[in-house]
């Protein structure tokens, strides 16, 4: 049995004729289910819960990264499948990295039901399928409780489960793996703001990023920061991020960027 | 988001890089190849192999399987198989590794052990161990000596 949570932006008009038609393919394909439609006064981890409770087995996100983010928070404590219907203006980065097209064809994507296991991450006890950004920073990150990252200058750091990494010169994009049981945080030095470098300098190559693989890893400020998981916001002074491999069912496509 | 297929490196290894902007303290740990171009103080172990940049600095002992210093290292190194300082490496401490091979103009000072297995360094930690697990050597008082003497006699 399949369920669906629509995210409020997709019940748009402007949305209207894909929707219908994203509706009428899964009818033909058989493989309808239940919807529900996030709206400010619903809790997602009781729609979850409920879907669980009723035997659904595979839960879809209709809607962008946000949307997916929302739902992974819920479903990483339930066994189920995780699909996406990339519906709306986007970013579809996530449902890109997963192989999933827009429209009508992520529908016959969920039909073929070709499902991948892959890791988790958390954050504070929320868990994420991409990454999380931590904005410019120079404190210490405790990896493993074995070792510290210290950056000497403004870094921000991209804690990554399944997301790009880097970029070559070529223009070619690193993606992280979901299945290697690491979290790979990739610290890229900030490019120095000035008055004057702004209006003289050339645009700066970026500098060489720092890449590591950890298991866990803790970051402590003085100060709340906002950090970005999965498209959305989470301030706390405290970090904890742990990576629980093997943790999530995903419907992937083809063209899927990991392996 | 990604315009091609040629624009996404699929299922590469990643690799362990430690950039000039960041320092590492502490027991560095990894499972897979290591490029450290930045600083790095406490100790460095791989399974696999390690590169230290020629701007790296780095005070730790070292172990890999395969090792290219172009950098600063003050500490023990040990490599299991292939090392190569090139030409700007300096190294202040011992080396041991199976193959060696040293560019004109590399600095070392310390002891050289080359071209016999190479062991796993103990952490300190595990040889109080071992050493607590010993059983105790017999000490024997004065007073028992005197009377061994008396009874040889």
């Amino acid at each position: 049995m399949y369920a669906y949570v629509y995210d409020s932006f997709v019940t748009d008009k402007r949305h209207e004729r894909v929707l219908s038609r994203v509706e009428t393919r899964l009818t033909d394909l058989g493989i309808s289910g239940r919807i529900e439609r996030l709206t400010m006064f619903k809790n997602i981890g009781e729609i979850v819960a409920d879907a669980a409770e009723q035997g659904c087995e595979t839960i879809v996100a209709v809607g962008n990264d946000e949307t997916i983010g929302r739902l992974i928070d819920a479903v990483g404590s339930h066994d189920m499948a995780f699909g996406v219907i990339p519906v709306g203006d986007g970013p579809h980065h996530i449902a890109g990295l997963l192989g999933v097209e827009e429209g009508v064809e992520a529908c016959n994507i969920l039909s073929r039901r070709v499902l991948h296991t892959v890791d988790l991450g958390r954050i504070n006890g929320h868990y994420f399928l991409s990454s999380v950004r931590i904005p410019r920073t120079r404190a210490a990150i405790s990896c493993n409780g074995q070792y510290s990252v210290i950056p000497t200058e403004d870094n921000e750091v991209q804690v990554c489960n399944l997301a790009p990494m880097t970029l070559s010169a070529e223009g070619e994009a690193t993606i992280s793996s979901p299945r290697d049981g690491f979290l790979e945080t990739v610290f890229q030095p900030s490019p120095r703001r000035g008055f004057f470098s702004g209006l003289f300098r050339k645009a700066e190559a970026p500098a060489a990023p720092t890449i590591v693989p950890v298991r866990k890893l803790s970051v402590r400020h003085t100060q709340p920061v906002t950090v970005i998981r999965d498209g959305q916001r989470l301030s706390s002074s405290v970090l904890d991020i742990e990576i629980l491999p093997n943790r999530l069912k995903v419907i992937t496509g083809k063209t899927r960027k990991f392996e | 988001m990604f315009k091609n297929e040629r624009d996404v490196a699929v299922g590469q290894e990643t690799e362990t890089v430690i950039a000039p902007s960041v320092r590492v303290e502490g027991d560095f740990v990894s499972e897979g190849n290591v490029r450290i171009e930045g600083m790095v103080t406490g100790s460095i172990a791989t399974e696999r192999d390690l590169i230290v940049g020629e701007a790296a600095k780095i005070t730790a002992n070292v172990q890999a399987r395969n090792g290219t210093i172009a950098g600063e290292l003050h500490g023990n190194l040990r490599v299991f198989d292939r090392l190569e300082l090139s030409g700007t490496a300096r190294v202040y401490g011992d080396i041991h590794a199976k193959v060696l091979s040293v560019a004109p103009g590399a600095v070392m000072r310390g002891q050289l052990v080359i071209g016999m297995d190479v062991q796993p360094m103990v952490k300190k930690e595990e040889a109080t161990e071992e050493r607590a697990a010993a059983p105790a050597r017999p000490v024997r008082t004065a007073r028992e000596k005197k009377i061994e003497e008396i009874l040889q006699q």
